[in-house]
């Protein structure tokens, strides 16, 4: 029986909000960046762009995968979603949780603050791993859900890390660096996190959405193994031998694991049916080579001497994997999914559909929109490695405008009637 | 002499129907696409229809069955009528009519 999870009402609520506070975080994130250019050229360990690392990272990229979680779960394990309420609570959680980390890193209040901030972070985590783990029941064991689960388990990880992290600024119970746990916290929640959720999700989505055949499935269960070993080396070295500097050798699994999910994206896009992509699947298909440019700027990252350099190489893998290739993964996406939820909502029952889901947004911004966040994309990365602040000013403006258009569009999706 | 029997003039309204019937992601009727693998009407079964869909779990899934239910029921009210989902065979490409084909710029 296929399920109708998404048309029950609370549930089409708990979605709706999450994209709409996702798009509104995209946008606050963009202003402040373009209030907080020079921190870009600084270490990553400061205030400015700990808080908008957060907001991207909880308040944009998170929120909106929860958000399409909440709808895609139930199409990978043919359950309802086991509890809209708790998809409630997590989402307040959340939120409350990320305003105050926002106030206490922009403000520099690191001591209860930020353990409240924290803990508030990690009980919305862990309620979401309840949701996510009770939604499936003995038969769910597709290759989709491992790497979903999984992603979840490793954000709970990253969220105890970042726990860890805001309570020893008070009680300083780390025997080495607090950056070495950074270092981890960072790995993790983006390769662990993200990387393997994207996976998951994008190897249901892409094949359903470019109608694509005889996909190689195979390739994604060595990239679940390879990644997840590199993962626990980062985790087990860095935690307990309190060792960081070996993390390029574990990062070798991963990018393996990556580039075998690669190659099955490369095949699902050889293999389709649909020759003429929309803009939101053009969009999802430069994600993934920005991608590469991200894996390349990190790689590279690693075998550079100069500590001034290799700091810029730093910010510009971070920028080009959060707003790079999540962003525009993200800004691809959601059109591939809320107006198919909205729609449900509004014409399911309706014998006169009017519209189709492809209607509910502008289809001329999106056409816009993505050529200036290419340019915005190649002018940051150009700034940030140059420290010209005249290319980041142009980015940071694109990068408004963008984020501006795209909530346009999401609430223009949001308020159809 | 009739040609068609009464039954097969029912089965092929009901496929000419259920070309009213859109997948709303890809905006190609069911019939264009390949979905629907049977059309049978008898007097004691009623309307059986069995049809597939592109991809397991498509979030388009009971849209399009509600769809056709509501076709056939509209159309043939005092019938009786059994929409079944299968999954054999797999859906491929080359189900799609070429029609269809034209319709996904698939040539």
């Amino acid at each position: 029986m296929l399920n109708t999870n998404v048309n029950s009402k609370s549930t089409y609520s708990i979605i709706t909000i999450h994209y709409a506070t996702g798009a509104i975080s995209f946008l606050i994130a963009s202003i402040m960046i373009c209030l907080s250019l020079n921190a870009f050229s600084e270490h990553h360990f400061n205030p400015k762009l700990l808080t908008i690392t957060h907001i991207i990272t909880i308040g944009w990229a998170t929120l909106i995968i929860m958000g399409a979680l909440y709808q895609l779960l139930p199409t990978i394990t043919n359950n309802k979603l086991y509890s809209n309420k708790l998809a409630a609570i997590t989402y307040i959680l959340m939120v409350t949780g990320l305003i105050i980390l926002s106030y206490s890193f922009w403000t520099l209040s690191v001591e209860k603050v930020i353990q409240i901030a924290t803990s508030i972070l990690l009980i919305g985590i862990l309620l979401f791993l309840l949701n996510i783990y009770k939604t499936a029941d003995k038969k769910t064991s597709s290759t989709e859900f491992n790497f979903i689960i999984t992603a979840v388990l490793w954000l709970t990880v990253t969220g105890i890390i970042g726990m860890l992290m805001a309570y020893n600024f008070e009680y300083n119970f780390f025997s080495v660096d607090h950056l070495n746990y950074l270092t981890i916290h960072a790995h993790i929640g983006i390769l662990g996190w993200f990387i393997l959720l994207i996976i998951g999700i994008a190897s249901k989505l892409l094949p359903m959405f470019l109608l694509s055949e005889n996909n190689k499935v195979e390739l994604l269960k060595y990239s679940y193994y390879l990644i997840n070993t590199g993962l626990i080396l980062i985790l087990v070295d860095g935690y307990f031998f309190n060792e960081t500097k070996r993390i390029i050798f574990y990062i070798l699994p991963i990018i393996v694991g990556i580039g075998l999910f690669l190659i099955f994206i490369k095949n699902v896009y050889k293999n389709r049916v649909r020759k003429k992509l929309d803009i939101p699947m053009k969009k999802s298909i430069i994600s993934f080579i920005i991608l590469i440019i991200s894996i390349f700027l990190y790689i590279t990252a690693n075998f550079v001497e100069d500590k001034e350099i290799k700091q810029k190489i730093v910010n510009a893998t971070g920028f080009s994997f959060l707003l790079g290739f999540i962003t525009m993964l993200i800004l691809g996406q959601t059109f591939k999914t809320l107006p198919f939820i909205i729609w449900l909502n509004i014409y399911k029952d309706s014998k006169e559909r009017k519209k189709l889901p492809k209607d509910l947004y502008s289809e001329t911004i999106l056409k816009f929109q993505l050529p200036l966040y290419l340019m915005s994309y190649t002018f940051f990365i150009a700034g940030i490695l140059s420290s010209i602040m005249f290319l980041l000013y142009i980015g940071g403006a694109l990068l408004f405008l963008c984020a501006l258009l795209y909530n346009f569009n999401v609430f223009k999706i949001i308020l159809t009637k | 002499m009739e040609l068609i029997s009464e039954e097969n003039k029912i089965e092929l309204n009901i496929f000419n129907l259920l070309k009213e019937v859109i997948d709303p992601e890809l905006a190609i009727n069911i019939i264009d696409m390949g979905l629907v693998y049977d059309i049978s009407f008898t007097v004691e079964n009623g309307i059986v229809v069995n049809l597939t869909l592109s991809s397991e779990g498509c979030p388009m899934g009971d849209v399009i069955l509600e769809d056709v239910k509501n076709v056939i029921k509209e159309n043939y009210p005092e019938t009786k009528q059994k929409v079944n989902l299968v999954w054999e065979p797999k859906w491929n490409s080359t189900f799609i009519t070429p029609s269809g084909r034209k319709t996904l710029n698939m040539d």
